[in-house]
């Protein structure tokens, strides 16, 4: 059992979220698995209600079957609804009993790290304060993680037709997707704390790797605030940035921190009726409220996706990467080649498989990253990319606008380079891919 | 208005109390929040503020609530005495308070402009909402026809963009730039989008300083009582203690008080080092980092002249000067040179301006108007302050009409007094005169504006003088853009709407003759092939959010780690 001769990944069809069973087997003898998110937004069409629970019974059943009963391993990227879901309720009870031996987060997700960031923060004079250090910033940084969830609340509740049926719909999905789920969270840091809870920034170690022989594995991403420094240095961007970010998100959170909003001036006299001569702006009032909204969870969406942990496995010669829902900013660490991630260009550019980024939006599968992959080919031949992507069409963007899920473009792309798999269409519970190693 | 038939002129103006900058930035003495009074024009209003340009609705969309509207009380200044909790809690005041920011906006256009100045959509009265929503952002929308005004935070540290002057300000310059140039937002050259910016930066900052009370509170040692006038070191009058005290003083209590990045906008621009190739820098192909490179050069143009002015002042004691005219030369320095910027906007061609241009159009007007410039050196100043920054001007100005090109000019076929006026006899004199002129016959054409207007000479008498717009556009097929730029064009822009875009403004003097043709023609798409293909890469969909989305970006993004456009799919 040093290594493995071949991994199965089990893209299982959660919808619009991401579920991966990865298993490595050694030879006849021993099969070890790692539950690489496990969430969703959007149930695919025909399936029934408790989807999954009955994902999590498979995964129960397939590890009880091949690996002892353990789970070796799980991996939630990134705090997105469509990525955690599972991990609460039921499905997420029968996964905790599985007793994952490690849980590997980003560092944003640490717990201990978001206690200080609180402590730290209102010491310092609260999120008004601009911070001194890096640590400081770093700190407030973790807080504006909780506001967001916490305006993404407020949003949901707020969205409404007179805001326009668009706006409606979209501030609704994101707003959903970027709420706190609370009891997911507790879920993954209980089961990190009774085993091994590793809260990853790019070039970290992980304690997965003892729990996998003859497996290598890689932190690509995400970046901390030390490390996105020194991409910033280079473009000589004022430090303040930072803490105009922060501070938004705090101000905003505070404002909306009561569920039904108060009225501005109490005291104030309001208008009996709403005269006519108001009412053509009122209409347009309501709009831009919406625009402004849908424009806001749009950001905090990004910025939550681009906390994502890049895992990349490298396995005998085989390069397995799973990048979560990072984007553009997350991947800049990365590419940049930083001292702490050496040989990683070559090591991108080895790639094997590659789980699509964010369910194939538009900026998530960098061009620098796509046009460094060595093993695109146009034709189906031995050692060619595999390319894995959970998704389903219109949930998320707008074809109008170009930034539909999956992209069209980045899906034809996939198609005519990679041997492509994708679990729209799927109608199993999964789909395995199956990577030889030799 | 009443009919009075004896006693002194009914006023033009009447004074409203505004917030000097914002609640932040307190008095001297007594550390209460800075107010003004301003002079706005002398209207019948209805509530609202409701007047003849300006519709105040205070519509709250977070919270759906309509506040009543607040009727200002003839010629009595109510908020004289009221306590800063009172200006705070008191949405009458906020709304007085945006009426007059607007309005006095406005009035230094018209001002400058010597006519009045047209919003950009079918209405007279620009809505204003000064509590639109709880979100941190300001922002006008030609759509709605409104500048729209948010708010953000809990009970104990509410911020309001309304009560910032130099939000309003800006806003507004936004909402007039748009009614002179309203190509301006166009996709275009990058310097066009960092201009709006840029412009409404420096008109706001030059409107909070054109206020007294604000550079008084600014300037190092203050004066130890209300009463006292005061004197100040000449050590504090220089270039570098001014750029300190008042520009980056200014920049810091904006930035205290706002989530937001205009504070950080002043505070950056007067920290840029100045270096030549700064605009070739990829930092500053952003819009709002470029537009800072602009507003620098502005605004270091103000202190220079500031100084100028300073020095020319006798000492009241040993190295000491009279603190209240530092204070007042500050004042109308800034005054001065916002109404020079403003009046740059008629020297400028409707489409695809570049900062080069602007300036060369600034100096231009200027030249017409005070040809003698040595008092303070305005001209020499600004000139100079901008090639530091890289952007040099053109002396002189190729616009000007020469004698040559006035011979070929044929006036004969058109009249003097409809050409004052009427948009279909400038376009007749400017088809007629197509080959001189350099009008592309392929693209549409039309004549956007005939503005008369009337100026002070410097000799005392009265010019009147028209000011014309025109604008072209060359719809490009997918082939055109495709053979111009030497690629195939992705599936995902098929549906781009690409076009050039080109036009003139032409200024006729006194006489009806063609003095200035400040000319962006429409690129050549068979020949300019890399400007063709640099507005194909820069394209994006143009829409009426942009300028929202522009400041939602700035208030809440990351810095870009990474180039976006040529990573998306």
């Amino acid at each position: 059992m040093v290594k493995p001769t071949a991994v199965d990944i089990r893209a299982y069809n959660v919808g619009f979220g991401d579920c991966f069973l990865v298993t490595f087997e050694y030879g006849n003898t021993e099969k070890r698995s790692v539950l690489i998110d496990f969430g969703s937004t959007g149930k695919p069409a025909r399936s029934p209600a408790d989807v999954m629970e009955k994902v999590a019974e498979d995964v129960r059943d397939f590890v009880t079957a091949n690996c002892g009963g353990v789970l070796h391993g799980v991996v939630a990227t990134h705090r997105h609804k469509d990525h955690i879901s599972g991990f609460a309720g039921e499905s997420g009870k029968i996964i905790e009993n599985l007793n994952p031996k490690v849980v590997v987060q980003p560092w944003t997700e640490d717990p201990l790290a978001q206690r200080n960031a609180k402590t730290a923060t209102a010491k310092s004079g609260g999120a008004g304060a601009e911070p001194k250090s890096l640590a400081a910033m770093q700190n407030q940084y973790l807080q504006s993680f909780a506001h967001m969830n916490a305006f993404s609340a407020s949003a949901l509740a707020a969205a409404g037709p007179r805001m326009g049926d668009r706006n409606e719909t979209k501030i609704k999905f994101l707003a959903d997707d970027n709420m706190a789920n609370k009891e997911a969270v507790e879920r993954l840091a209980r089961m990190g704390k009774k085993g091994a809870a590793d809260y990853v920034r790019a070039g970290n170690k992980t304690r997965l790797e003892k729990q996998l022989p003859g497996v290598k594995i890689h932190v690509l991403g995400p970046p901390d605030l030390t490390q996105t420094d020194t991409i910033l240095k280079q473009r000589a961007t004022d430090k303040t940035e930072f803490w105009q970010f922060m501070q938004f998100w705090s101000m905003l959170a505070a404002g909306s921190a009561a569920e039904t909003p108060e009225p501005l001036f109490p005291n104030a006299a309001v208008a009996a009726s709403k005269p006519i001569n108001t009412r053509w702006f009122i209409d347009k009032a309501d709009r831009q409220l919406g625009n402004q909204l849908l424009g806001i969870v749009r950001i905090l969406d990004k910025a939550m996706n681009n906390t994502s942990v890049i895992l990349l496995f490298e396995v005998g010669g085989k390069k397995l990467l799973f990048p979560g829902d990072a984007q553009i900013e997350n991947w800049a660490y990365a590419l940049s080649e930083p001292k702490e991630l050496p040989g990683v260009k070559k090591l991108l550019a080895d790639v094997d498989l590659y789980k699509v980024g964010h369910h194939g939006s538009r900026n998530a599968t960098p061009k620098t990253l796509w046009d460094g992959f060595k093993r695109k080919s146009s034709t189906q031949k031995a050692g060619r990319l595999t390319s894995v992507v959970s998704t389903m069409r219109g949930k998320h963007g707008d074809s109008e606008k170009h930034t539909e899920v999956p992209r069209k473009s980045l899906v034809e792309a996939l198609s005519a380079e990679s041997d492509f798999h994708t679990t729209e269409g799927v109608r199993d519970l999964f789909d395995t891919v199956r990577v030889e190693v030799k | 208005m009443k009919a009075k038939s004896s006693g002194p002129p009914e006023p033009q103006s009447r004074k409203l109390r505004i917030i000097a900058q914002d609640p932040s930035v307190h008095g001297a003495t007594g550390g209460k929040i800075l107010t003004a009074l301003v002079p706005v024009p002398q209207e019948d209003l209805e509530p609202g503020p409701h007047g003849y340009r300006v519709h105040v609705i205070d519509y709250d969309s977070s919270t759906e609530t309509l506040y009543k509207p607040h009727q200002i009380a003839g010629d009595q200044d109510s908020f004289k005495e009221a306590s800063d909790s009172e200006l705070l809690a008191n949405p009458g005041f906020h709304a007085q308070n945006v009426y007059a920011i607007v309005m006095r906006t406005l009035g230094a256009f018209e001002f400058a402009l010597g006519r009045r100045v047209s919003w950009a959509f079918e209405s007279h009265q620009l809505q204003v909402a000064p509590h639109a929503f709880a979100v941190a952002n300001a922002f006008y929308s030609r759509r709605d026809q409104a500048l729209l005004f948010g708010y953000v935070g809990g009970a104990r540290d509410r911020v309001f963009t309304c009560l910032s002057h130099d939000v309003v300000a800006h806003e507004t310059t936004h909402a007039l730039l748009d009614g002179l140039r309203e190509r301006y937002m166009d996709p275009s050259s990058k310097d066009q989008f960092a201009f709006h910016e840029g412009f409404s930066d420096v008109v706001a900052l030059l409107s909070v300083f054109a206020l007294e009370e604000v550079v008084g509170a600014l300037l190092e040692e203050p004066p130890k009582s209300k009463d006292a006038s005061g004197m100040i070191s000449i050590a504090k009058t220089t270039i570098e203690a001014l750029e300190n005290s008042a520009l980056l003083g200014l920049g810091e209590q904006i930035g205290a008080a706002m989530p937001d990045s205009r504070g950080n906008a002043l505070r950056r621009s007067v920290q840029l080092k100045p270096r030549k190739g700064i605009l070739q820098e990829e930092e500053f192909e952003e819009p709002h980092r470029r537009g800072e490179v602009f507003v620098a050069a502005m605004m270091k143009s103000f202190v220079h002249v500031w100084h100028k002015r300073i020095s020319q002042l006798g000492t009241v004691a040993a190295g000491k000067l009279n603190r209240g005219r530092v204070v007042e030369d500050g004042a109308k320095a800034a005054k001065h040179l916002m109404t020079m910027a403003i009046r740059a906007l008629d020297y400028c061609p409707p489409t695809g301006l570049t900062f080069k241009q602007y300036l060369s159009a600034l100096i231009a007007a200027d030249e017409d108007l005070q040809p003698d410039d040595s008092t303070y050196g305005y001209r020499e100043t600004i000139v100079k302050q901008f090639a530091e920054y890289g952007i040099d001007c053109w002396q002189p100005c190729p616009w000007r009409v020469g004698q040559t090109e006035q011979a070929k000019l044929v006036y004969s076929r058109t009249h003097f007094e409809a050409m004052q006026r009427d948009p279909d006899e400038v376009f007749r004199f400017v088809w007629e005169n197509r080959a001189t002129l350099g009008l592309n016959v392929q693209a549409y054409a039309k004549v956007l504006s005939v503005r008369p207007c009337i100026r002070q000479g410097s000799d005392g008498f009265i010019l009147r003088e028209t000011v014309v717009e025109y604008h072209q556009i060359l719809n490009l097929t997918r082939g055109e853009v495709a053979a111009a730029i030497g690629r195939e064009i992705p599936e995902k822009d098929e549906d781009k709407d690409f076009r050039l875009y080109g036009g003139g403004t032409l200024i006729f003097d006194e006489y009806g003759r063609l003095k200035y043709h400040a000319l962006n023609p429409i690129p050549n798409h068979t020949k300019d092939k890399e400007l063709v293909a640099e507005l194909w890469d820069s394209f994006q969909p143009s829409g009426a959010s942009a300028l929202s989305q522009l400041h939602l970006t700035r208030a809440t993004a990351l810095p870009a780690l990474a180039s976006k456009g040529e990573n998306e799919w």
